[in-house]
């Protein structure tokens, strides 16, 4: 009974959609970050640092739609746990994702390799997983994309603890305070999520619709 | 059309576009104000840096303006209009341009505002960089503009600005012709003049590239075609001319501007607004050099010592390195880093040519006593190594850095050890 129902969740929430993104972008991660490990006059394996903030920022993006279903209210009227399954569907993401990726990084896995690719991992989803509890699954990516696109060239030149806290997914894997922070969006993002699941569309605006 | 124009400018996406903008230049200008302080050329060349940043911005904001129909369902309404379909579309594109282009222009008018404060030199092309940025924000909300009307997929916003995040970042790594073509570019050009012919061609290949994106959203081939054209035209010349990274020194920019009093310190005019704060760090360095043989006599701005430099290199000049110096409010970061400078006269490059048998920990040891007596006992990797010198009578003192001089010219290590010893 818990198969089917899984495997009709899964269908339901375009999961096949995607695996093929997802698959997508770890062949992409792969060729991008052995090319520029290639590349000598770049620095070597540390010249990744764009695929381990961009790869799996892109396969948090794609996993915002599955995050909500066709109809939440209907769905939520019916007698599931839905705390448990919201969980098992980001951690299972969680877990596709971050196989996928670090598999694409296990040259110099330490040197903005698989370790990296994973945490970003973390954090990202993290960051999606929470953003759909307060924006709903159709504007989930906004805070994720908005912060992966500035902190990549806002992260200050020095390191240290608190930057290494908000400027986790530009730091070496060897930052433990990097996996504090994805860890801790992630915890916080799943929790929020488990708890409210995608927020429902707002009521219609008081104010005509423009086009 | 302009009535259409103010309802998206006040209820479609253009508000959050200003809003993103103005947050992520802010932000950008807050992590690096030492690429720009103080400095219009600077400014102008870190605009062209965040580009890479603010044009996917752009990109998302376009795409979800002009992915609106869709997501609403009113793809056949807006059909039955009697309205042309491209007026609403150009409508569109032309709220969330104007919008992120003035979100952009109040975060960099904030920093341009503390940049006119202190600016020594306003001449060179900076605004001419400036304004092929904002053409390049506008090529890159019609490049949204196309990908919202004609992508069916519920993130193709977001897709799409990675996807040219990801573009202009190769763009940036790939050292071949056609990455000319990207604006966003590293900003290592504060002292060149970039070619007047580039600067036409980018913007007429970006102008060329706006209209024909939109022009394809729109289904307008025969303006397609003809936009086409113009950015191929635009683009051989960009891609296949020479290029502009060795471009020449701007002559007004480096031009030397130097203390009237005192030791000599000279800035290039670029950097001339930091120049009582280095004075204030390299004077009394220098004033503790003056007179001893084979000592620097001044300090000069590293930027004038490339090839074509106005200034030849030679032994009585230390050379300051003043490109990540200044603060937002544009004054000196870091004189640490300055005073660091002054660590090439102590001759730590004998030490390290020495190798195996040749190497002696006591020549180390005779560069740490000069570099701390040279840095009034300051250097903070050498800390007290001069203590025992600096007991000694003045005179003494300048003769023995006059020989450690001599001995680390020659590299002569037998010398070296014996004024480690000395003191």
């Amino acid at each position: 009974m818990t198969g089917r129902l899984l495997r009709l969740h899964l269908r339901a929430r375009g999961a096949s959609a995607f695996v093929a993104g997802a698959s997508a972008i770890a062949l992409l991660a792969w060729a991008g970050g052995t090319w520029l490990a290639a590349q000598p006059h770049l620095g070597g394996p540390a010249a990744r640092l764009p695929v381990v903030v961009l790869a799996p920022l892109l396969a948090a993006v794609l996993l915002g739609p599955t995050l909500a279903g066709a109809d939440e209210e209907l769905e939520r009227g019916t007698p599931l746990r839905w705390p448990a399954w919201r969980v098992g569907h980001v951690l299972l993401a969680v877990l596709a994702v971050a196989t996928a990726l670090a598999l694409t990084g296990l040259r110099a896995p330490e040197t903005f390799g698989a370790q990296a690719l994973a945490r970003n991992t973390l954090g990202w989803i993290g960051l999606v997983a929470g953003a759909t509890a307060l924006l709903g699954a159709r504007l989930a990516w906004l805070p994720a994309f908005g912060y992966g696109c500035v902190v990549y060239l806002a992260a200050p030149r020095d390191a240290g603890v608190f930057v290494a806290l908000w400027a986790w997914p530009v730091q070496p894997a060897t930052a433990a305070a990097s996996w504090l922070a994805a860890g801790g969006v992630l915890a916080l993002g799943l929790a929020g999520y488990a708890y409210r699941g995608s927020a429902v569309g707002h009521r219609l605006p008081s104010r005509p619709v423009t086009i | 059309m302009r009535r259409a124009l103010w309802v998206e400018l006040r209820r479609g996406t253009a508000p959050y576009a200003a809003l993103a903008m103005f947050g992520a230049g802010v932000w950008v200008l807050a992590a690096h104000p030492d690429d720009w302080g103080g400095r219009w050329v600077g400014l102008a060349d870190y605009l062209r840096v965040s580009l890479l940043v603010l044009c996917p911005l752009m990109v998302c904001a376009g795409a979800w303006q002009a992915g609106r129909e869709r997501r609403r369902d009113i793809g056949e309404l807006i059909a039955a209009t009697p309205r042309p379909g491209w007026h609403s579309l150009v409508a569109a594109w032309l709220a969330v341009t104007l919008a992120g282009v003035a979100g952009t222009a109040v975060a960099f008018g904030g920093a341009a505002v503390l940049v006119a404060r202190v600016a020594t030199y306003a001449g060179g092309d900076w605004w001419q960089r400036a304004a092929v940025g904002v053409l390049a924000l506008a090529a890159a909300s019609a490049g949204g503009v196309l990908v919202g009307r004609r992508v069916p997929l519920r993130v193709a916003a977001p897709i799409a600005g990675l996807a040219t995040y990801l573009g202009l970042a190769i763009l940036t790594y790939w050292n071949a012709a056609p990455a000319r073509l990207s604006p966003a570019y590293d900003g290592r050009r504060m002292y060149s003049l970039v070619p007047e012919w580039v600067i036409e061609w980018q913007a007429t290949w970006l102008v060329a590239l706006t209209v024909l994106l939109l022009a394809v959203a729109v289904r307008r081939w025969r303006v397609a075609l003809l936009a086409g054209g113009v950015a191929v035209a635009a683009a051989v010349p960009i891609s296949t001319g020479p290029s502009w990274n060795r471009a020449p020194a701007d002559p007004a920019a480096v031009e030397l501007v130097c203390t009237s009093s005192g030791p000599e310190v000279c800035l290039t005019r670029v950097n001339a607004f930091l120049l009582g704060e280095v004075a204030a760090v390299a004077q009394p360095i220098l004033a503790r050099l003056d007179g001893i043989p084979g000592a620097p006599r001044r300090a000069v701005d590293h930027t004038v010592r490339p090839a074509g430099a106005s200034v030849a290199e030679d032994a009585d000049t230390v050379w300051l390195y003043l490109d990540f110096q200044a603060t937002a409010l544009g004054g000196l970061a870091n004189a640490e880093d300055l005073r660091t400078a002054f660590r090439q006269e102590t001759g730590w490059g004998c030490a390290y040519r020495l190798q195996g048998d040749e190497f002696d920990q006591r020549i180390h040891q005779a560069d740490n006593m000069a570099t701390d007596w040279l840095l009034d006992g300051s250097g903070f990797w050498a800390e007290g190594a001069s203590a025992g010198l600096r007991e000694l009578p003045p005179s003494a003192q300048r003769a023995w850095f006059a020989d450690y001089l001599d001995a680390v010219g020659r590299c002569d290590v037998p010398a070296l050890v014996r004024l480690a010893e000395q003191p």
